[in-house]
């Protein structure tokens, strides 16, 4: 139920509109008969509306004291006249009264001037705190909000804008937005704009304005980097007046990308330096198997030498694929084994056309943890094929699979079409030293199973687990 | 046809002697080793050898891309690297520019370095001919 309060200073009018308002439904919570006795009683029972007299007599007529109760009280006044003049109108509309009731009146029109004026109140009340609420945001905020006419003069800025410019908001005012900018990225913010404009850029961002990253430079030439998203603001008629921008100082977040991208640059050169360094030692320890093999003069043992060389060769490969790596922790496989096979033909002087060679590795990466042991297992299987699988000119094939099975598992076969291995061999306790490292390596280092097939030369089957 | 003079630029001395053995072996002569660009240089003018068998990182001021490129311009001798350097991105753009005969890396196997000096040498013969 609304509150009311008539001012009249005809006792039989308050009375008269006292009871009108009751059986109307409205509580009436006080009448005063004149201006300063309505301020007064306006204070201490806080009326919802106030329906007051133009015409009073005293120090303050009803026009004066609706304006003392709108500024002080903030409360709504409905103004009740006797005859529409056209001067008092005037004057009275000055003060914002929220509606004229014109005696005699109609209940109607007293009905639906108090609910127009208290529904008016209500809407005014919010506006006003939701403006209130957007300008301490404004005023509060680390972001300097802005606004600048359609040729980049500044119209607004908030009180960060001495943060991002060094000057007062105010001594801003009428500066282009361009003269706190780093010239360099002048060009591209006005690009940035005139999508803005072409409303290309609005269309792609469901209107939310327009991200740009530049550089503004104080009055004192430190340079800040900003992230701003402005937006265009338009007239009545859809056309573009000025831009609206926040903008925030990123320049701490710039400085640790820098440091970032930095500190993985040094990492990348640091690891290739390390891989340069680890396959040069290599060279030095293959130098020293060569050095020593030269003064062996029984082949056999000479050749033992020089598969030393061949194994201490398929550690370096696997470096020299890691640091051609983007990662530089995982290595494509079939690259390593076609690069692999081509030394070991090479060493073991397989003509090509006679011992062929086939791979089929789809896309398989593996960690530096897997492929070293892979490579030697492929190593060692390759040599056995090209040493023993193809004797007296023999024509024939090695071949190499490697492919995933579901998640996590690998499957390495190595194979050929040779005259196949010794009827007693036996994988579990193998004589040489090849066979020896090919099982240590799939079942202790891999934690893995090998098997042998032997029913077109020879098939080595191997498959482990790879975790990531 | 004398055997070919090689010229091995190499600053590990284990390396270098390895790779001297096995030219050896392969059937070429060594003109010299040297250890750094500014020492190939000078042997190069020295001995004239017929090939450059460059490593790329090496000790003192100068690289072997650097060593190769003047080489190659004062007195035409074609190179061929032997490195355990990465052979991608900016170093591979400067290698190629002095247009190199061949590449090996290392650890080099002795039967790859005998075709790719083979390789080298009959390519520059070929580059000769015309003019002898």
């Amino acid at each position: 139920m609304h509150r009311v309060m008539v001012v009249d200073d005809e006792a039989v009018i308050t009375t008269q509109l006292e009871e009108r308002l009751a059986s109307m439904g409205y509580a009436v919570v006080g009448a005063a008969s004149s201006g300063e006795e309505a301020l007064e009683m306006a204070k201490q029972v806080e009326p919802d509306i106030i329906l007051m007299d133009i015409v009073m007599p005293g120090t303050l007529d009803g026009i004066d004291a609706a304006k003392e109760v709108r500024e002080k009280l903030d409360i709504p006044v409905i103004f009740l006249t006797a005859y529409a003049d056209d001067r008092l109108v005037k004057k009275a509309s000055h003060v914002g009264p929220f509606g004229y009731i014109v005696k005699p009146y109609q209940e109607r029109e007293i009905r639906a001037a108090i609910e127009v004026a208290i529904y008016e109140k209500n809407i005014d009340r919010q506006l006003r705190a939701s403006e209130e609420k957007y300008r301490n945001l404004v005023n509060t905020t680390k972001d300097l909000v802005f606004t600048v006419d359609v040729g980049g003069n500044i119209l607004f800025a908030n009180p960060s804008a001495k943060e991002f410019t060094g000057y007062e908001p105010e001594q801003t005012i009428g500066h282009n937005f361009a003269e706190y900018l780093h010239p360099d990225d002048v060009p591209g913010l006005l690009l940035c704009i005139q999508r803005l404009l072409s409303g290309e850029a609005l269309e792609s961002m469901k209107g939310l304005g327009q991200d740009a990253e530049y550089r503004m430079i104080k009055r004192d030439g430190e340079i800040i980097w900003v992230l701003t998203r402005g937006y265009p603001i338009r007239d009545s008629q859809g056309k573009v007046v000025g831009f609206s921008g926040i903008a925030r100082d990123i320049t701490e977040r710039k400085k640790a990308e820098e440091r970032i991208k930095a500190s993985l640059e040094e990492k990348d050169v640091l690891l290739k330096e390390i891989h340069h360094r680890v396959k040069n030692n290599l060279q030095v320890i293959s130098s020293l198997l060569r050095l020593q093999s030269r003064q062996i003069g029984d082949e056999r043992y000479a050749e033992m030498l020089n598969e030393s060389q061949n194994r201490v060769a398929a550690m370096a490969l696997i470096h020299e694929k890691l640091y051609q790596a983007e990662d530089l922790a995982s290595i494509d496989f079939g690259g390593y084994i076609k690069s692999l096979a081509r030394g070991l033909f090479s060493a073991y002087r397989a003509e090509a056309g006679r011992i062929a060679l086939r791979t089929e590795i789809k896309d398989i990466r593996l960690g530096v943890n897997y492929a070293m042991p892979c490579g030697l297992i492929i190593n060692e299987l390759v040599s056995n094929s090209l040493k023993h699988g193809f004797p007296k000119g023999k024509k024939g094939e090695i071949k190499v699979a490697m492919r995933t099975i579901g998640e996590n598992e690998v499957e390495l076969v190595v194979s050929d079409n040779g005259i196949g291995m010794p009827e007693d061999l036996d994988l579990t306790n193998p004589e040489s030293l090849g066979l020896r490292l090919v099982t240590m390596l799939v079942e202790d280092q891999l934690g893995g199973e090998i098997k042998l097939d032997r029913i077109e030369g020879t098939r080595f089957e191997i498959r482990f687990g790879v975790v990531e | 046809m004398a055997r070919a003079q090689v010229l091995i630029v190499e600053d590990d001395r284990i390396t270098a002697e390895d790779i001297r053995l096995s030219l050896g072996s392969l059937g070429y002569s060594v003109a010299a080793i040297a250890s750094s660009g500014e020492e190939a240089i000078k042997k190069a003018e020295e001995l004239r050898p017929d090939l450059l068998l460059m490593d790329i990182v090496l000790k003192g001021n100068m690289d072997g891309i650097q060593a190769a490129e003047q080489i190659r311009t004062a007195l035409n001798v074609p190179v061929v690297y032997l490195t355990a350097a990465y052979m991608g991105g900016k170093t591979l753009e400067r290698a190629r520019i002095t247009e190199p005969f061949g590449y090996i890396s290392k650890p080099f196997e002795e039967n790859e370095l005998g075709s790719a000096i083979e390789l080298a040498l009959s390519k520059r013969n070929m580059e000769r001919e015309p003019g002898e």
